[in-house]
């Protein structure tokens, strides 16, 4: 929703920032070639590597140039080791090293030729997980002064966020604690929890580094209560970790009865226009709004912030009233639009319901028509969902409107079980409210796209990006009869099983993936998808099934594609990598057709996004090895570089 | 020519599939502990573990007519579901080795099949 008072500010943006903006200090590696300097590659989050070497015709013959495993890696299966990692954290190259961290909260500077370890960092942060059930780490940060002086340290430095809401700040030299950032070195963000602090800040994505300043999100539990902490994001000096200013979604007056609505997935920067853009999650509860319909405007948005004040000059919101957990979960891509003969500031935001919503990014109105559909009512006590969504047709959604219908296999499979499911379900097409009877929900909170969000070809406007197809049961319980169903089960047990207590809501809640008795999926493939678009005109090149089912180790047919985590990296010369997919493979795909050039094989899923760089002269993929429990129960702790050969 | 040796010169396929499923059966351990294969640890990695050195052992009791007359039968029968069983799973897990060397097995186990089923000897001693 663009909230016309928020007009002036989009002008006085408009008016007062220069086109000629020097790039971010640290964009550009020692030799000229591009860095790889945030976990999206760069501040405009395309994910586009200006290196050429690699090409659909040579790709082929990729070989391992190194790899190496960090030893920090967990299957949780010791009852007193610590909980399953859950590694998905893209590397960083800057300043002639290969940056990344792990789920133990360790911090490697490694040779970008050979992996050889220079340095590590151990933050010493114990291996408990707060808030997510597993040790999860997306990446770390990096910013340097705009002139570094030589001896002196922490001219240019590394953040790792860790999930007890501390951020290190490390000089990317030496592997020092660069003290002066908080307290030796350290910010503890939770200092700042202090309304409806039921849980401790996590952060789960690297904090954004533009200019002097660390943007720093947050995840937490919104599943588990009503009433949380309000989703502030804080502005930080990246020196001396001194909070400059704080972003707030929720307003003030309604965090009695709500909160979350947090950034906590990465966020990209228009350094032209000096603008931060927010994707904002749901609020707490996820699926049930009853206590909280007080309009909302930022929950559920992409919000556009000055970055040197955290004044709001627009937003958009992409979910009313969110009860789905349709978190926006993605920086969103910014690129110029080239249309009617002119060019106009675009960005576009991906979703877990698969719509993809294209907007100026100066003022965040629709560049291709959203429209303002009806949608179903709630039949739950209590809940009044929005009678409207808003419903882009262009570009094409990357899941389609419609459930794919049962699957024939795995309803004969189960002696009908999926059919006799789906009957007793409610299910009215997208944005279906959440039901006491079930609800079938598609695309359901799994997504869709997830945190990787799509990458563009700012040569041409190409936009690629992965694809889920899943559905879900959406179930309301009745307080007396969740608290029946859970008797005796701790937190993490009940989220094992897929209960959720929204504790001080009337319900409870059960999330189920809608499989069969086998865990064979109920519903008509393809599960994943690769796609393409031509963002001048939003039109579909072309949809490819990606990846492949696994299941107990045996690969399903290709037409079935594989549901996705993770996100594709496009490079000049028209090749497109990812891993994302549940059979662990790391795949190569040709940018114009959409076919598959090159894979290989690694040790889980990587569900992380690559890292592309040129040093000393040869182009080099890396991709982190973690794994996913939403994909598979399979971890690992490798980071593998591929090559041309010598 | 008052006695007759049964002797089984005719049947080394057998003892072809008992080290053909012996290599299936490494191949199929290497797979399940080997990281970089994408089915590591997997059910079905586990599964084709079993099933070779079933396999093995049911060519390894025939080979050595540890069983004879219906038993026979039934292992030969079982072995047959076991090739395709195995070959199935190892078609499905992508593991072109293994398939390979199951396909091979088959072979051997059909020639087993069909050579001349025993050859009489006259014992000269």
């Amino acid at each position: 929703m663009l909230t016309h008072k928020m007009l002036p500010a989009v002008l006085a943006t408009a008016l007062f920032c220069s086109s000629a903006v020097a790039a971010q200090p640290g964009s550009v590696a020692a030799d000229g070639s591009q860095a790889w300097y945030t976990f999206t590659g760069q501040l405009n989050a395309q994910k586009y590597a200006t290196a050429d070497q690699i090409t659909p015709d040579n790709v082929g013959k990729l070989q391992t140039a190194w790899q190496m495993h960090t030893g920090d890696v967990s299957d949780g299966k010791d009852p007193n080791g610590p909980k399953a990692s859950d590694w998905g954290a893209t590397p960083l190259f800057v300043n002639d090293t290969l940056y990344v961290s792990t789920v133990f909260d360790r911090i490697f500077a490694l040779e970008p030729d050979t992996g050889k370890t220079k340095w590590m960092f151990d933050t010493h942060v114990p291996l408990v997980d707060p808030t997510q059930g597993e040790l999860k780490n997306r990446g770390l940060s990096y910013w340097q002064a705009e002139t570094p002086v030589a001896g002196q340290p922490c001219q240019k430095i590394i953040y790792l966020g860790t999930m007890n809401g501390k951020v290190f700040a490390v000089d990317a030299d030496s592997g020092q604690a660069c003290t002066g950032f908080g307290q030796n070195g350290v910010l503890d963000i939770n200092q700042w929890n202090t309304v409806n602090a039921k849980w401790p800040l996590s952060i789960l994505q690297p904090p954004t580094v533009y200019k002097n300043q660390l943007f720093i999100g947050w995840s937490g539990q919104d599943w588990t209560q009503a009433v949380q902490p309000p989703g502030s994001v804080f502005a930080v000096d990246a020196q001396t970790g001194k909070l400059n200013w704080k972003f707030d979604a929720i307003p003030p007056d309604l965090d009695p009865k709500t909160g979350t609505s947090n950034v906590w997935s990465s966020m990209s920067v228009d350094e032209a226009n000096n603008l931060v853009f927010m994707p904002v999650s749901s609020p707490s509860p996820d699926y049930y709004g009853g206590d909280r319909t007080a309009p909302m405007p930022l929950s559920t948005s992409v919000t556009a912030l000055n970055a040197d004040t955290g004044a709001v000059v627009w937003s958009y919101q992409i979910v009313h009233h969110d009860i789905w957990d349709y978190d926006t979960n993605s920086a969103p891509v910014l690129f110029d639009l080239q249309k009617d003969g002119k060019t106009v500031p675009a960005l576009i935001q991906s979703s877990k319901q698969g719509f993809l919503y294209v907007l100026n990014r100066l003022t965040g109105q629709p560049i291709f028509p959203i429209d303002e559909k009806p949608v179903p009512a709630s039949d739950v006590p209590g809940e009044q969902a929005a009678a409207t969504q808003p419903w882009p047709t262009t570009p094409e959604a990357t899941t389609p409107d419609q459930f794919p219908g049962i699957s024939t296999l795995a309803d004969v499979l189960s002696a009908g079980y999926c059919s006799r499911t789906m009957a007793g379900l409610r299910y009215e097409g997208r944005y279906t409210p959440p039901s006491l009877q079930g609800t079938l929900a598609y695309p359901a909170t799994a997504g869709g796209v997830e945190w990787g969000g799509g990458a563009l070809d700012p040569t041409t406007n190409t936009y690629v990006v992965n694809s889920s197809s899943v559905a879900q049961i959406y179930r309301l319980l009745k307080r007396e009869d969740y608290d029946k169903v859970n008797a005796g089960l701790s937190i993490g047990q009940k989220n094992a099983n897929g209960y959720f207590a929204q504790l001080g809501a009337p319900y409870g809640f059960e999330l189920q993936t809608f499989l069969n008795p086998m865990g064979m999926p109920c519903w008509n493939g393809p599960y994943g998808t690769l796609s393409s678009y031509d963002l001048n005109t939003g039109k579909l090149n072309w949809r490819e099934p990606f990846g492949e089912v696994q299941k107990w180790g045996f690969y399903m047919p290709e037409s079935w594609g594989s549901v996705t985590i993770g996100s594709p990296v496009i490079t000049k010369s028209g090749v497109i990598f990812i891993g994302a997919s549940m059979d662990s493979r790391v795949r190569a795909i040709d940018l114009k057709s959409g076919k598959v050039l090159w894979s290989s094989t690694v040790e889980a899923p990587a569900v992380a996004e690559p890292a592309v760089y040129t040093y000393k002269g040869k182009e080099y993929v890396v991709f982190a090895v973690g794994g996913n429990s939403i994909l598979e129960p399979k971890v690992a702790d490798q980071l593998i570089a591929y090559a041309l050969p010598e | 020519m008052h006695l007759m040796n049964i002797r089984n010169s005719g049947d080394t396929a057998i003892w072809l599939v008992a080290l053909l499923a012996l290599l299936a059966f490494l191949d199929s351990i290497f797979n399940y502990f080997w990281t970089g294969n994408g089915i590591h640890g997997s059910e079905g990695a586990l599964l084709v573990v079993v099933s070779t050195f079933l396999m093995g052992a049911a060519a390894v009791l025939i080979g050595t007519r540890r069983v004879r007359g219906w038993v026979r039968t039934l292992f030969e029968i079982l072995l047959f579901l076991d090739f395709v069983g195995t070959a199935a799973a190892a078609y499905l897990l992508e593991a072109w080795i293994l398939l390979a060397l199951v396909v091979l097995a088959f072979v051997a186990w059909i020639a087993h099949l069909v050579r001349p089923s025993r050859r009489l000897t006259p014992n000269l001693g």
